[in-house]
């Protein structure tokens, strides 16, 4: 799930326990660089279960080790299990995984991840990263590796303006700030600067409303969709429901109805003289029927 | 100690259903673990409304594929990967049968099963009859099988032939607890999940909400199968 913004932030780390995330406001981005044995993973799933759901979660191929040795279920299971996790960030309900430009090459590892995905009914969103130098070239939505805050705010932001103007259905923007970064805490301090002056612009306004109109739309198709399940499944159950009413009926005929009128009266005292029926309510629709 | 699996699909169940009942177990100090359906949006609400009152509880978000079938194979694979201990498994849902009119009445019966007096008679069970592996409701216990033509009698035969085939479950008995809320030895569930992925058994469940009314179901076939790996493993299915 995860909190979502128009533009997130995430500190990038091979280790959870990362001492870079004391003081990070952000999403935290787990690089899967390590093999799956020199990753602990049962604790990573405990750790993952203490992070509030709104310190959004997600994973970064950075494909400094061979992916195409990871293509086995198991490993690949273990991804999935981690889309579980309340706080990962998913995008319209699709878990989001960021790739490097290196693990990008390794379609074999993207092919299965994405196909075990969907038998699991969940759709990966797959973001490449590119360094800060591509931001000024639009096309196809990315992630952005920041090395510096050499950040061209207004470029990006009017790349997605333009894309969403075009009925592109731009997704978040996304910043990964790797967590052994030389001058970290001066690139962040630096972007903070540039952040508030960009909050000033109309063009950003302008664009973080259309954001925030954009996932109000999504929040009601998704109600929507519930709503129109539901009544699916009533009128399905509807359904099952007057036929069972109908079958009840038709044994009620073939067992009781059919009886002759005498032998069902005679019913009746023999109720009476169990004393399952009140003697009265035989001469009388308004006496007590039954006994309690 | 024991472990709640508890698959939730309805927003409102948390608090309609379990959060008083858990609270009223709360002396035995269960594993929770919970799953919700990514269908509903406000999950992160409901997420925050659990962790204050467990704070404990584990919490996964799944996709609406197996109905709760699909939910207890999600938290049975949470429940492996995280390594967490139990002796135990009670599953559990939200059951709401609208098809049919005891639906509530099914369910009060079925929650029987953690009621706390039960729960102290069902772990004296377990201790003094080591071979017990499944506690369910007495009248949710049934049996489809015959033996002489070796079918099921439910619209779901085939494929849960398919499915004791696939897994090569050696059966002598075929109870099962209708209604898929029951305890388990956790060791059951261990032996076999370690062999056949959680993950990879709940890819061919069946997406969204479905019934096997008309037409059989693997989610349906499965909340038998899960009582007949109690069978495979030499353990029985009883009821309370």
């Amino acid at each position: 799930m995860g909190f979502k913004m128009f533009i997130n932030k995430w500190l990038v780390s091979d280790s959870l326990n990362s001492p870079a995330r004391k003081d990070w406001k952000g999403g935290f981005c787990l690089d899967l660089c390590d093999e799956p044995a020199e990753i602990q993973i049962s604790d990573l799933y405990k750790d993952l279960q203490r992070l509030p759901v709104e310190h959004p979660f997600a994973i970064l191929f950075s494909g400094k080790n061979s992916l195409a040795q990871k293509v086995n279920d198991s490993y690949i299971e273990n991804i999935i299990s981690l889309f579980f996790q309340p706080s990962y960030f998913l995008a319209n309900d699709r878990p989001v995984v960021f790739l490097s430009d290196k693990a990008a090459w390794h379609t074999g590892f993207i092919e299965k991840l994405s196909e075990k995905c969907r038998n699991q009914g969940l759709s990966v969103l797959l973001l490449q990263t590119k360094n800060g130098k591509s931001i000024d070239r639009p096309g196809d939505q990315f992630a952005y590796e920041v090395t510096s805050a050499d950040i061209s705010y207004d470029a990006i932001i009017e790349n997605w303006l333009s894309q969403y103007l075009e009925d592109k259905n731009p997704r978040e923007i996304h910043f990964l700030f790797g967590a052994g970064e030389p001058g970290l805490t001066e690139i962040l301090d630096e972007i903070r600067k540039k952040e508030m002056e960009l909050h000033n612009t109309e063009h950003y306004k302008f664009a973080n409303l259309a954001y925030k109109k954009q996932k109000l739309i999504e929040k009601y198709k998704k109600e929507l969709d519930v709503k129109v399940s539901a009544e699916k499944s009533t009128q399905l159950y509807l359904s099952m429901q007057k036929k069972q009413t109908a079958d009840n009926v038709e044994w009620y005929h073939h067992e009781y109805e059919i009886l002759p009128t005498w032998y069902k009266r005679l019913g009746h005292v023999i109720k009476v003289l169990m004393g399952r029926r009140t003697f009265r309510s035989l001469f009388s629709d308004k006496a007590k029927k039954y006994k309690d | 100690m024991f472990a709640l699996f508890i698959h939730i699909y309805n927003q409102d169940s948390w608090e309609k259903i379990f959060k008083e009942r858990l609270k009223e177990i709360q002396e035995f100090s269960p594993l929770i673990l919970i799953n919700l359906c990514l269908a509903h949006p406000g999950n992160a609400e409901l997420i925050s409304c659990i962790r204050n009152d467990f704070p404990e509880a584990f919490i996964i978000t799944t996709t609406n594929k197996g109905r709760d079938i699909g939910g207890k194979l999600a938290l049975t694979d949470f429940f492996m990967k995280a390594e967490l201990q139990s002796d135990h498994i009670i599953f559990l849902h939200d059951k709401q049968s609208h098809h049919w009119f005891a639906g509530e009445l099914w369910r009060q019966k079925l929650f029987e099963i953690i009621e706390p007096g039960k729960i102290k008679a069902i772990l004296e069970t377990y201790r003094k009859h080591p071979k017990t592996g499944i506690i369910g409701a007495s009248e949710f216990i049934r049996d489809e099988h015959d033996k002489k033509t070796n079918e099921f009698k439910t619209i779901n035969s085939i494929k849960i032939k398919k499915l004791i085939s696939t897994y090569d479950l050696q059966l002598t008995d075929h109870h099962f607890v209708a209604g898929a809320m029951f305890w388990i030895k956790s060791s059951i569930i261990k032996n076999f999940f370690s062999i056949h992925s959680a993950l990879s058994c709940r890819e061919m469940l069946e997406e969204g909400n479905f019934t096997d009314q008309y037409e059989g179901s693997y989610t349906h076939s499965w909340e038998r199968i899960f009582c007949f790996l109690a069978n495979d493993q030499g353990y029985t299915v009883n009821g309370i």
